[in-house]
């Protein structure tokens, strides 16, 4: 701890213009060999950053955000149909919703719409892609609870995925129904912000995560369509948007990985289909068994001016 | 503006928005005074529309834009700020990265810091907004509460570590850290 102090004081004397130049020297030090004191600063600096740009009235940011869960009476069912055993969030997206809570011009709306920790023995898992929004689909996968190595990120189960037939890489994904999502309104933009957890069952060797998502015009009925025969790559003339994010462990690296990506959800946007990857990059090392958890996918509606993505 | 102008800039907003907190933060770790960072950062957002390619997809402009960015701190230091200490190459790759990397959580802590600054007692609550409203000099300031202002400075820094340990415990208990 006392070494944790001694190295913030010398970020604070940096920032504050009191350094020396033997100051800088050790930072410049610490900052290329200490990890852990670079996430520090960075942090410091964050904090310091948002200082900056704090409301003058604290309290009107918080109420301005309407942060979830929204209560339930601020949302009216058009249609019910969530499957039992789905372990979607409060707000499953295969039940539409249609938002009548009056919102503010500064609001900004974070709406769970996925929040997957594989615990429910039940999930819909099947070996192709998807054919509705309540199954997860792609490369062979099962549920499992912790393995003596290797716990849950979240909870105490997780997804054991495997390598394609013919990749060193196993695809999941997952549709989601946007027609039942909130619209954004003028001014605003409509995002949804993905984050999902990996980890190799064998580490030793250089990993690859990635976590993709794509709009489409077509409903989620008609994606299925879309997918067939046709890789990621070349998907871009199907969809509205798309973002990706993609990680490469060094081989060294052991413990859940942490991969996030944010995509703009159009109007015209009728489904969405989140798609995460794993395995290693080396097509020659044997193929192993790949872990996924928390996966969580939020709905943000926020003022163009206020825009924060995650 | 025609159409695809307005696309295009609507698109450029889109992106220069998704980033624009992370850039702000990699340009301020490189110069650490602020009223700089904020003139590079102009600087950059400029650069960044000027350049705007509407064919990029979003991964390629956030790596374009932190490139732009890099290049815009040292263009800087080069005209305006040459005796200062900048950081090699290699430190400025791996802040680059550690920003990319750490952009997800580091947004959830900007969202934790106004709860967590409410949390702070009301002396040092005010202190902060003080302390940090915009054109407030320090030394003036310490003047006013008749103190030093390395006093200030350093009741100010206990604060953020204070804050940073507040942001860390908010984003524990909302499963974002």
């Amino acid at each position: 701890m006392k070494q944790k102090d001694t190295q913030f004081e010398l970020i604070r004397r940096c920032l504050d213009n009191e350094a020396t130049d033997d100051d800088f020297i050790e930072l410049e030090t610490l900052l290329r060999e200490d990890a852990g004191f670079r996430r520090d600063y960075v942090r410091y600096l964050n904090v310091d950053s948002g200082l900056r740009v704090l409301p003058k009235e604290p309290e009107a940011e918080s109420s301005n955000v309407v942060s979830q869960p929204l209560q339930f009476w601020q949302w009216r069912p058009l249609v019910t149909s969530a499957a039992a055993g789905v372990a979607l969030g409060l707000f499953c997206a295969s039940v539409a919703w249609a938002i009548v809570v009056p919102r503010d011009a500064s609001e900004r709306l974070i709406l769970p719409v996925l929040s997957e920790s594989f615990e429910e023995p039940a999930t819909t898992i099947i070996d192709r892609f998807p054919t509705s929004t309540e199954a997860w689909g792609g490369d062979r996968s099962r549920i499992v609870g912790d393995v003596a190595e290797h716990q849950a990120a979240d909870g105490n189960a997780m997804l054991s995925l495997e390598s394609g037939k013919d990749s060193n890489l196993g695809y999941l994904q997952r549709i989601i129904d946007v027609s039942v999502l909130p619209l954004a309104r003028e001014g605003e933009m409509r995002t949804l912000d993905v984050v999902a957890s990996f980890l190799a069952d064998q580490p030793g060797e250089q990993e690859r995560y990635t976590l993709r998502i794509a709009t489409f015009k077509e409903s989620p009925s008609e994606i299925g369509d879309l997918w067939e025969g046709v890789a990621w790559r070349d998907m871009d003339g199907n969809t509205l948007t798309m973002a990706k994010s993609a990680l490469s462990t060094p081989g060294t690296e052991e413990g859940w990985q942490t991969i996030s990506a944010v995509v703009d959800v159009p109007e015209s946007a009728r489904s969405l289909v989140i798609s995460l990857a794993a395995g290693r990059l080396n097509v020659e090392a044997p193929k192993t068994p790949h872990y996924i958890d928390d996966v969580r996918a939020n709905l943000v509606i926020a003022p163009l001016s206020k825009r924060k993505p995650k | 503006m025609d159409e695809s102008d307005r696309e295009q800039h609507d698109q450029f907003l889109r992106f220069f928005m998704e980033h624009e907190d992370a850039l702000r933060l990699f340009v301020r770790s490189l110069l650490f005074d602020q009223e700089e960072a904020r003139d590079v950062m102009q600087e950059v957002a400029v650069v960044l529309w000027r350049k705007f390619d509407p064919a990029m997809d979003n991964q390629s402009f956030r790596r374009w834009s932190f490139g732009v960015a890099r290049m815009e701190v040292l263009s800087f230091r080069r005209d305006r700020a040459r005796d200062r200490h900048s950081f090699g190459e290699d430190v400025v790759e791996l802040l680059e990265q550690s920003v990319q990397q750490e952009a997800a959580s580091l947004e959830c802590e900007r969202d934790a810091l106004s709860r967590c600054v409410n949390k702070l007692p009301q002396a040092q609550r005010e202190l902060v907004h003080t302390a940090y409203e915009s054109g407030v000099k320090i030394n003036d300031l310490a003047n006013e509460l008749g103190c030093t202002s390395m006093a200030l400075y350093k009741k100010l820094h206990r604060i953020r570590i204070q804050l940073m340990d507040c942001t860390r415990k908010e984003m524990a208990s909302e499963g974002t850290a």
